[in-house]
């Protein structure tokens, strides 16, 4: 197949360079002469009305040879008048260091650095990799600075409404809140937020009262959802407000309120009526296998085209994929810093199940004939769970949303437990009961 | 009649109820648009001549005993518009109505301009009552220019580079097509036996490719100023479809015509699987300027109305784009609305999406606009297109990362990404698509671009304590940024940086500011707000998700409600 060749055609020229470039430019695009002469290189330091030189590039079959086109058309202009006496054909090794790298004339100009960005990593935010900061469960002192910015968060979201996983970790990062999955689960168990099923979304919960078990005279309701500066100053002037930090500062704190006329408020700031959300979720949630089926099932995965990783109970160790029941990690076969997902395996209907990571690391757990258990002491009201038989989130959150404080964490010498505050007894009963939990009386024995 | 209040609202909604935040918007007035906008008042007139009827309201307002007034419209209505928008108006509409080859100078412009306000064309110079452009008319133009800045648009209107032409210059760099431009288009038109259902902007790389046939004004339109190239595509791009409605009449269009019917010309939006990849187009319908009716389209076998995503555009269509669609485009008919006929796809050999202008952080990527300096955009391109790509990036003048991408299974198209505009040196460089071309070249030299910080979505705000680092990009090594209040003269932070590089600023106290860079007799524009945290709102989800549980019932944060609900 013949070659075409690029060379270039030297003239010079006295006038304005700009304007050269211009009608060169308008007859290339009336004629379709692009494919022919692709460029127009002219000499460094050109001045305005200064002789000078100018290069057009052709591209011929035969070097020195124009296409008639061209000469027909483009070399009647009369800049073209004077051609290097000669008429030699330069390639572009012979020009440049009269050219330079371009056809510039804005010599006093740079060209933008371009970076390429690289791909964002598979981080979704059901994938919980590292589990060293949760096992450091001494509860820290509480940063005030910290806590005024997870304020910040709920004020942000309230006020954005709803966005991308994307656009969450990219808040967090700005406010300098680390970890954006556990503040993203954080905030769902506090029932400020809500994730899209497959992760990829999140929208902020309206406002809402929610109300909980008290031992006051008055009623006692948390505040959940969205809110803003302006709605929590109006709701100090009509009503008794207090707020209480979380236990690790590591989320916007708890704001209750003592009234006894509930739908006054409600009315009045437009915030809805939620109820008593912890014995209501503890009376719809179904039990373990029945949620099971209500996890999102994700068809068309061909396990042989990835790497498998199965939760033993402790770790995920890499296996050849079986069949087996199971929580699993999903590597790219490449390798890479990050699984892509992370699901569970139903070998009765080969089914894969996506869902919060530890509602299917407690499913794991289930499955494998492993002991779940809980302890209540009902002195106190406090439930105690394992850290690593942590709830589904679910589940969890109808824990959470008895009191709207996160779990503490305590240590004994068998288990690290998260403990939650104002659970009442018959609350534990229906839960452990779903969940196939085994629940004894007294942290004694804890 | 309608009175000079009336006209001046109208006219502001007209210009930028459906632009998009980013757009510069121009006041380019002409008697066809006040005809159009008079068309859609509630109200009728005698002679049904609203371009006089606006001449007539403005002297009323504006001409006392022979005197132009204009300290009463400086200042802000009711509505928070400002109130010299008519009067601006009328004042390119006397741009307007200069001659082809008219030289421009004062004498011939205000000559205009005192025919349209009633005043003795006999004389010469400016009327009475304006005699200072800096005190007079000037603040009218900045009162305008920093409203569209505060709503989040990119004012046009600019002072001339001194003498005669220093304050003519804002109304004559507002108007685009003189109604011999518009006969000379329609010449063009015919004589080109045009037929294809174009959108803007191949229309306009056709119409540059004849720009030596054309004459000087025309042709001036077509070849200087790149910032304005996306607006005159716009309005010859009404022109043609106007032709198109009146049979293609081989010379003149009719003059004044307040109604014809258009398309909705749409643009691609584009998703991405964060986790999986998989990439998803959808047809985005955009607004059609002085259409603000609802509007319904057959469309996948069922009736479906529009509904409004943001300035500037409707929401996606829900079902994915196909690779035909792409291919050969598509055309929906419009139902229930006598102002619009179809909705086109056109069928383009390339599209250019950028990053969601009023929130980068989506993910999501469509025809916004063209990008601005240093945006790494997605080009959606044939594979024919590739060795016309291919040049631009062996001359520096475009950079791109990895390979191209093909789209749609065995298909013709690709994706070029993460590819971003480097040199401003396009002048001598030919490529056989020249609208690829005019989509890719730089309009500007410089553009200013904020990063981080914590930002509200769609409002050009940041919060208090959370200032963006900005960046002046541009092709020169250095430049001034200067940062002053909205509605100020002194700036609170000025700098001489290295362009391309991020800077770190700090506001003191919230408000709207201005900043702006200079370099070598260059100089552009940008609005941020800086918000209190206290100021902040709740503000409804556009999209409310849900986590169903048993029992027929979904919970959203604490809140269970019967999935019935929903």
């Amino acid at each position: 197949m013949s070659q075409i060749h690029r060379w270039y055609k030297g003239f010079s020229y006295r006038g304005n360079p700009q304007e050269l470039i211009k009608q060169i430019s308008e007859q290339v695009q009336l004629h379709n002469l692009g494919n022919l002469v692709p460029l127009l290189r002219i000499e460094k330091g050109v001045r305005s009305r200064k002789p000078f030189y100018f290069f057009l590039a052709v591209e011929s079959l035969q070097k020195g040879c124009i296409p008639p086109e061209v000469q027909s058309t483009l070399l009647q202009l009369s800049f073209f008048k004077s051609p290097i006496s000669g008429n030699p054909s330069f390639n572009y090794e012979e020009i440049k260091p009269m050219v330079g790298v371009a056809h510039e004339v804005y010599e006093y100009t740079n060209n933008i650095p371009y970076q390429s960005v690289n791909e964002s990593n598979c981080d979704h935010p059901f994938n919980f990799i590292d589990l060293a900061s949760i096992n450091n469960h001494n509860n820290l002192l509480i940063d005030d600075v910290i806590c005024s910015r997870y304020e910040e968060l709920l004020y942000w979201l309230s006020a954005v409404g709803s966005g991308s996983w994307e656009s969450f970790k990219k808040v967090c990062d700005s406010l300098q809140l680390q970890e954006p999955k556990r503040i993203l689960r954080r905030l769902k168990l506090l029932g400020h937020l809500e994730s899209s099923l497959d992760g990829k979304r999140w929208s902020v919960a309206p406002p809402s009262l929610v109300k909980i078990n008290s031992q006051l005279d008055s009623q006692e309701f948390i505040l959940c959802g969205q809110r803003c500066v302006s709605l929590l100053n109006q709701l100090a002037e009509y009503t008794n407000i207090i707020s209480v930090d979380q236990p690790r500062g590591n989320a916007p704190s708890c704001i209750r309120l003592q009234v006894n006329e509930s739908n006054k408020i409600t009315e009045q700031f437009h915030i809805i009526d939620a109820g008593d959300v912890s014995s209501r979720l503890a009376y719809i949630l179904p039990d373990l296998k029945g949620w099971q089926q209500s996890l999102r099932s994700i068809p068309g995965i061909v396990p042989p085209l990835y790497k498998w990783k199965i939760f033993d109970g402790n770790n995920f160790v890499e296996r050849t994929f079986q069949s087996e029941i199971g929580m699993y990690q999903m590597w790219d076969r490449e390798g890479g810093d990050f699984s892509r997902m992370t699901l569970f395996y139903e070998t009765e209907t080969d089914t894969w199940r996506q869902g919060d990571w530890y509602g299917l690391r407690f499913l794991a757990l289930h499955y494998s004939d492993r002991p779940l258990i809980a302890r209540y002491d009902s002195a106190t009201a406090r439930l105690a769970i394992p850290l690593s038989q942590r709830w589904p989130e679910l589940y969890e959150r109808a824990l959470v949303l008895a009191s709207g404080l996160l779990p503490t964490y305590h240590k004994t010498e068998q288990h690290l437990w998260l403990i939650y505050e104002n659970i009442t007894a018959i609350l534990v009963k229906k839960m452990t009961k779903k969940l196939y939990v085994t629940c004894e009386e007294g942290f004694s024995r804890a | 009649m309608a009175n000079y209040i009336y006209w001046n609202q109208a006219l502001v909604i007209y210009f930028t109820s459906t632009a998009s935040y980013s757009e510069r918007v121009y006041l380019s007035v002409d008697d066809e648009i006040l005809e159009q906008i008079g068309h859609n008042f509630s109200q009728e007139i005698a002679d049904g001549n609203w371009v006089d009827d606006f001449r007539n309201a403005v002297r009323a307002e504006v001409i006392a005993e022979g005197r132009v007034n204009l300290v009463t419209l400086q200042g802000f209505d009711g509505n928070h518009l400002p109130k010299g928008v008519a009067f601006l108006s009328a004042m390119v509409l006397a741009a307007n109505e200069m001659a082809d080859e008219e030289d421009i100078s004062e004498d011939n412009y205000f000559k205009r301009l005192r025919a349209i306000l009633g005043l003795p064309t006999s004389e010469n110079g400016r009327p009475l009552g304006m005699k200072f452009g800096s005190k007079d008319e000037e603040p009218l133009w900045r009162e305008w220019n920093n409203w569209l800045m505060g709503n989040g648009f990119i004012p046009s209107g600019q002072r001339g580079r001194g003498g005669p032409t220093t304050y003519i210059n804002y109304p004559i760099s507002q108007s685009l097509l003189r109604r011999t431009d518009k006969n000379r288009l329609v010449q063009l038109f015919h004589e080109r036996q045009w037929t294809a259902d174009w959108d803007a902007m191949t229309l306009f790389a056709c119409v540059r490719r004849e720009v030596q046939r054309l004459p000087k004004h025309l042709k001036q339109l077509l070849t200087d100023n790149r910032e304005r190239y996306e607006a005159l595509a716009e309005s010859i791009h009404e022109v043609y479809q106007q032709w198109q409605v009146e049979g293609r009449p081989p010379a003149v269009l009719r003059a004044g015509v307040s109604h014809w019917i258009r398309h909705i010309f749409v643009g691609l939006y584009r998703t991405e699987d964060p986790f999986f990849g998989d990439v998803t187009y959808y047809i985005y319908p955009k607004q059609v300027r002085g259409c603000q009716s609802s509007i319904t389209i057959q469309y996948d076998g069922r009736e479906k109305d529009l509904i409004n995503e943001r300035p500037g555009w409707y929401l996606p269509l829900e079902v994915p784009l196909s690779v035909s669609e792409l291919e050969g485009g598509s055309k929906y008919p419009v139902i229930l609305n006598s102002d619009l006929n179809s909705l086109i796809l056109p069928a383009r050999d390339f599209w250019v999406l950028i990053p969601d202008p009023d929130d980068t952080d989506t993910g999501v990527y469509a025809t916004w606009g063209q990008p601005s300096l240093g945006t790494k955009f997605i080009l959606l391109c044939k594979k024919e297109l590739l060795p016309d790509i291919e040049r631009l990036r062996d001359e520096r003048l475009i950079e791109w990362s990895g390979k191209p991408q093909p789209v749609f299974n065995d298909s013709n198209w690709v994706e070029i990404q993460q590819c971003m505009v480097i040199s401003l040196a396009w002048d001598g460089v030919f490529i056989n698509n020249q609208e690829l071309k005019d989509a890719l070249q730089p309009a500007v030299r410089l553009s200013i671009s904020f990063s981080g910080g914590l930002r509200l979505p769609h409002q050009n705000a940041w919060l208090k304590g959370y200032y963006p680092q900005v960046t002046i990009f541009g092709f020169y090594r250095n430049v001034k940024l200067q940062i002053t209040p909205l509605f100020g003269n002194l700036p609170i932070f000025e700098v001489s940086e290295s362009t391309n590089k991020p800077i770190s600023v700090h506001f003191s106290t919230s408000g709207d500011y201005v900043l702006k860079a200079t370099c070598a007799g260059e100089n552009t524009e940008r609005f941020i707000k800086i918000v209190d945290w206290s100021s902040l709102d709740i503000k409804k989800p556009q999209c409310c998700e849900r986590t169903p549980i048993s029992s027929g019932n979904y919970i959203c944060g604490s809140v269970i409600q019967p999935i019935t609900t929903q």
